[in-house]
């Protein structure tokens, strides 16, 4: 981690998947701030963006996360690194209470305040998670990959809270597979980690699967670009 | 070059190299530069620019839209855009399945019409637009599809945004095939209408989708699919359709004037003419001309003269093309031969394809995709054809899924087997070259 530039926080991780699940612009609108605009890939259908990661080395050691954001509007400026894509987060989970108050004090990410269980299987061309909380499942989902090749992609995601309104800009170091195959899967739960959810709206195929192994997550430090609110 | 910005002004080119490392890669695609967050209503060009002149416009986008200098027939002369050096090619990628664009009648026919009325209608068509050519047109289109009335409109796009614009109010629901044409999705918007969109051409995922509506329900299918090329499973739509009391409409822009037995189009194929409540097509197709049309009941023509604006609030369709219209029309009727001709060289070609080891995926039609499944890679051989010969529009994300990026390929009667056995002799030789097959 001797690359880092002053400010910028890093994280290894063996893999980071994502599913994107398309589901009613109206579901969105609920999870996202009103002055957000949630990406449409059909007209009335935004994207459920469902992020799974195992982490094995931070500030914080290793640990798993859940995300489930929006893909919003990116902030695009010239001569600024292009973002592939803009999220905003609206719950995590983690499986420690150290990562959790870690990226709450860091990145004021919106979190599930207990402990959760992110269980990881690879298969031969497929990954699988399953995340529970307790006993009760969260929900499985499974991904597929295509072709691998190392990239460097850049990310934003927004955060709000009664604090602020806050951009963080990430790279993602990692051998990478992406495919529109429509060959993954999910399957939520009814549990309070999903209940901002209509599971009956959203597709249970994902339209856009992504994989990433044996990468880095290279955080720049976090913007204020608005003020906090409800 | 200057933005209309007035900042910012130079491009990537001209600043000698000097682009954000981050958008001179091909990383990026029309879909990064869709949404932006800046107050600054031109922002966005800025960074647009540095793609397209850093990357994107020499890797190949430079292929879009390129100008012929020659009808769009099976051999074309096309005004290439890098070198720009005029290139004589093959042309597979033109929407003219019978050849009727060139045929000499067509083109009398719009000559006469041309020194009959001038060059375009002066008017609406509710105005002053309508000449006798388009009454004639529609009432001989109206008869072929056996339907009590047909409308002309001056464009395809302008014919399913006007009709459903004009038939759908807010509350009501359009259930779409996701993969219907964006005048269609477009229409829908206008109308404010609630939309769903079900999975290409999955019945069960039709009905499911219909399930939990209620009220004003309309359900859109197209009859070939444009980018894969395979046919709707219309028993099965309209039997759903029908048992839960929608309405169905089909968009036959790839198949009407060339399936059925009498070119009436898949809804002929399948004997469900009269199943269909509401039936689209184009000219610009099979016709080899411009415009579109809405065939059905004298009662919906009725309701779309007072509500179709794109109609009401267009230009009409110029006479010369509506003549020209009229006459491939007429020969779509008497000459059943060119029908038959398109689909021995469909199958000729297919042939030669499924010889090679080609990849057409779900195609059954004379859209043919010629599957790449690689994103990189496709512009690169898109380029490599030209260079060898054939002409071949790329399709790429977002218009079609990540990884399914495809050549499509457009049949026409007017081909002749030794074109289209050179044609797929240099489409074969250089899949083989880049290792897309064995």
């Amino acid at each position: 981690m001797s690359d880092l530039k002053p400010g910028q926080v890093q994280y290894l991780y063996r893999h980071a998947i994502g599913g994107f699940f398309e589901f009613p612009t109206e579901n969105a609108r609920k999870l996202i701030p009103p002055f957000m605009s949630p990406v449409e890939p059909h007209h009335g259908q935004s994207v459920l963006s469902v992020m799974a990661f195992d982490f094995s080395g931070s500030s914080v050691g290793e640990y798993g996360e859940l995300v489930l954001s929006v893909p919003v509007a990116p902030r695009i400026t010239r001569g600024q690194p292009m973002p592939r894509a803009a999220f905003f987060p609206f719950l995590v989970g983690t499986t420690t209470k150290a990562s959790r108050e870690h990226a709450i004090k860091l990145w004021h990410l919106p979190h599930f305040m207990d402990d959760i269980q992110i269980e990881f299987e690879v298969g031969a061309h497929e990954i699988t998670v399953a995340a529970a909380h307790g006993g009760s499942k969260i929900l499985d989902m499974r991904i597929t990959d295509y072709e691998w090749e190392p990239v460097e992609h850049y990310y934003q995601a927004f955060e709000h809270d009664a604090t602020g309104t806050y951009m963080a800009t990430m790279a993602m170091n990692a051998q990478f597979s992406e495919n529109e195959e429509e060959r993954g899967s999910i399957e939520i739960y009814p549990h309070a980690f999903t209940a901002g959810l209509n599971p009956d709206g959203v597709n249970s195929t994902p339209f856009r699967e992504l994989w990433m192994r044996d990468g880095r997550q290279t955080f720049d430090p976090l913007e204020t670009i608005g003020p906090g609110g409800a | 070059m200057a933005n209309q910005s007035g900042a910012e002004s130079e491009t990537a080119d001209q600043r000698g190299g000097d682009t954000p490392q981050a958008v001179a890669t091909t990383e990026y695609d029309y879909s990064n530069f869709y949404y932006s967050s800046s107050d600054d209503l031109f922002a966005i060009f800025g960074p647009y620019d540095d793609w397209w002149y850093g990357s994107a416009r020499n890797s190949g986008y430079y292929l879009f839209s390129q100008p012929m200098s020659t009808p769009p027939g099976p051999r074309i002369n096309l005004e290439e855009q890098l070198h720009h050096e005029t290139l004589k090619l093959f042309n597979l990628a033109s929407y003219n399945y019978l050849g009727l664009s060139t045929h000499p009648e067509v083109i009398a026919a719009a000559h006469a019409a041309l020194d009959k009325y001038g060059l375009g209608a002066a008017g609406s068509p509710i105005l002053s637009g309508t000449m006798d050519v388009h009454l004639t047109l529609e009432k001989e289109l109206a008869a072929f599809k056996h339907k009590e009335a047909a409308m002309v409109f001056p464009t395809g796009y302008s014919t399913n945004v006007g009709l459903l614009s004009a038939l759908m109010r807010p509350g009501d629901w359009v259930i779409l095939d996701q993969n219907v044409h964006a005048s269609i999705v477009d229409g829908a918007i206008l109308a404010k209408a609630q939309v769903k969109f079900f999975r290409h051409n999955q019945p069960a995922d039709l009905e499911k989708k219909l399930k939990g509506t209620t009220g004003k329900r309309l359900v859109v299918v197209e009859g070939v699919y444009s980018m894969d090329g395979d046919i709707a499973r219309l028993p099965e739509m309209v039997e759903i359709s029908k048992r839960a009391g929608a309405r169905i409409l089909i968009d036959e822009a790839h198949s009407s004037f060339v399936y059925g037995a009498e070119g009436r189009g898949v809804v002929e194929h399948f004997g469900l003419e009269d199943e269909v409540d509401i039936h689209v097509g184009t000219f610009s197709k099979a016709l080899g001309g411009q415009g579109g049309y809405v065939a059905g009941s004298q009662s919906l023509y009725n309701y779309l003269m007072g509500f179709a604006r794109s109609r009401v609030f267009s230009c009409a369709l110029s006479p010369a093309v509506t003549a020209g219209v009229l006459a491939a029309l007429r020969i779509v009727k008497r000459e059943p031969q060119l029908r038959q001709r398109l689909w021995e060289n469909v199958a000729h070609f297919r042939s030669l394809l499924a010889t090679a080891g080609v990849d057409v995926a779900e195609s059954t039609s004379q859209i043919i995709p010629i599957m790449i499944r690689n994103d990189r890679k496709i512009l690169g051989i898109a380029q490599k054809l030209q260079k060898e010969g054939l002409y071949l529009q790329p399709i790429i994300f977002p218009a079609v899924a990540k990884h399914r990026s495809r050549f499509r390929v457009s049949i026409s009667a007017s081909h002749s087997t030794a074109d289209l056995d050179r044609a797929a002799a240099i489409l074969i030789k250089v899949l083989r070259e880049e290792e897309i097959i064995k």
